[in-house]
């Protein structure tokens, strides 16, 4: 089952170690993201105990466990939203934690349940508007194809307040997308997203030229999506595993043994 | 600091769509001056001498609380609807979204002043016209001092529990020198004063705006980061 347990992770080198990126993620110059000995603390609350992660590049990590688990928290450590209390986390082999490097949004791409976009202006007037902020070049005909992406061309010129939730995630979408990150950070993407927009979000997660890290509790569309699957419970890193060495059934049954 | 001095356009020029289109913020920043100058106005209708002896401090009574409300909502939609998390994961100083932000309320502050200062005029039997360019320099140094500090305590306060208290408690005090020295240089400049009658209180004023807003460019990363 590839099972690797609790704590087999919690060690300073475990993660890196057991999934056989030792030595590589978290180098100098090497492309990837590695977590470690993360930790963060709200007052006398731990969100986050000790996590050791490591992402390779090109790779699709699907992130899986119960409500305040500390996922998005990690997430947003990574994304550079929050500090850290302890810990490090290196993208492309440079530690991120330390000083805010402002470059590090270029190379990621974030996507959540909350859209980012402002809802008194048009779906056109606010990708402009993170375009310029991406400092993305060719900016009007990068748009134009993100909107054919995920089919919003014809909307382009409606007010976000006027969209469905669905609609509103699609432009999200192209609006993480704008600056062709080369890592991906998805917090719940699914939400509000109908059967077209689904089969859409899975073709563009498809891009392995893209380091992935999705924080879902959908189990079915996180495996079969994933290249690897964690599972963060009360902020401890319990559980990684390959996908193919997965059934839906097994894993089901591992994250309630894990999460529950 | 090209590059920020873009970046802070490109928000504040966001920003003052978003305001263009919902005219939420300047709407009630000119309600609120002008019931100050309403209700001032029958509360010393005590007549000519004593209302212009009052009115600079009403004057910056109704524009620092106007300040307070355009700072509190220049951050607290963005927060409450999780943009401010999309301008945080952009690859710019956030120095530049403080300037951003600062830019828009002086310019919410500016246009209040500019609707509200002639009701002033008229309502208390004040003379500008002599005054008029001392009274322009007094209100742009004072207006980007208290905004530079109001924006950064606003930044501050959001993200507590009891924002709308707390921009108040925080901001008051600190801004306390500031808004003395507007009241004194703009009852001086009705009394017919001179510049140097009041250099002291125009370097006060100086020296507050440069300290906090080089300061509050430099502390802003620090009180956005959770």
């Amino acid at each position: 089952m590839g099972d690797r347990s609790a704590s087999g992770l919690a060690g300073a080198s475990g993660a890196a170690s057991a999934s056989g990126l030792a030595g590589v993620a978290g180098a100098p110059g090497t492309p990837g993201i590695s977590v470690r000995q993360l930790t963060k603390t709200y007052g006398r609350f731990r969100a986050l105990h000790r996590v050791d992660m490591e992402v390779a590049p090109g790779t699709f990590l699907a992130l899986f466990g119960p409500n305040g688990a500390g996922k998005s928290t990690l997430l947003g450590i990574i994304a550079g939203l929050v500090r850290p209390s302890r810990g490090q986390v290196f993208l492309d082999g440079e530690q991120i934690t330390k000083d805010r490097d402002e470059d590090l949004g270029k190379r990621i791409g974030a996507l959540s349940y909350q859209t980012y976009l402002y809802d008194e202006l048009t779906v056109l007037e606010n990708l402009r508007f993170y375009g310029r902020l991406f400092g993305v070049e060719n900016r009007e005909d990068r748009i134009g194809s993100l909107l054919h992406t995920v089919g919003m061309e014809a909307r382009s010129g409606s007010p976000v307040r006027t969209l469905s939730r669905g609609m509103r995630q699609r432009v999200a979408l192209a609006r993480a997308l704008l600056h062709d990150p080369d890592i991906l950070l998805l917090d719940e993407p699914y939400t509000g997203l109908d059967q077209d927009a689904l089969v859409m979000l899975k073709t563009v997660l498809a891009d392995r030229k893209k380091t992935i890290l999705l924080v879902t509790h959908d189990l079915v569309r996180g495996l079969e999506s994933a290249d690897r699957v964690a599972i963060l419970n009360r902020g401890r890193l319990v559980y990684e595993a390959e996908t193919s060495e997965l059934s839906p059934a097994d894993f089901e049954q591992t994250y309630r043994d894990h999460a529950m | 600091m090209r590059s920020m001095l873009a970046q802070s356009w490109q928000i504040y020029r966001k920003d003052m769509l978003v305001e263009y289109r919902t005219r939420e913020r300047v709407v009630t920043m000119f309600v609120f001056s002008l019931i100050v100058v309403i209700i001032f106005n029958f509360a010393f209708n005590a007549g000519a001498d004593v209302l212009q002896r009052v009115a600079p401090g009403m004057i910056w009574v109704a524009f620092a609380f106007a300040g307070m409300l355009s700072a509190s909502r220049s951050f607290s939609p963005e927060i409450d609807r999780g943009t401010f998390d999309g301008l945080l994961l952009a690859p710019i100083d956030r120095g530049s979204i403080f300037l951003g932000k600062l830019l828009g309320n002086v310019t919410l502050i500016g246009l209040v002043q500019l609707a509200v200062l002639p009701l002033f005029v008229l309502f208390f039997n004040m003379t500008i016209l002599p005054y008029l360019s001392k009274l322009l320099v007094i209100f742009f140094l004072g207006t980007v001092g208290f905004s530079s500090v109001a924006t950064l305590f606003a930044a501050v306060a959001v993200n507590t529990r009891m924002r709308d208290v707390m921009l108040p408690v925080l901001l008051l005090p600190v801004a306390s020198p500031v808004l003395i020295a507007l009241v004194e240089t703009t009852r001086t400049t009705f009394e017919g004063g001179d510049w140097q009658d009041m250099t002291n209180w125009i370097r006060l004023l100086s020296v507050f705006t440069v300290v906090f807003l080089v300061a509050s460019v430099m502390l802003f990363e620090y009180i956005v980061e959770e």
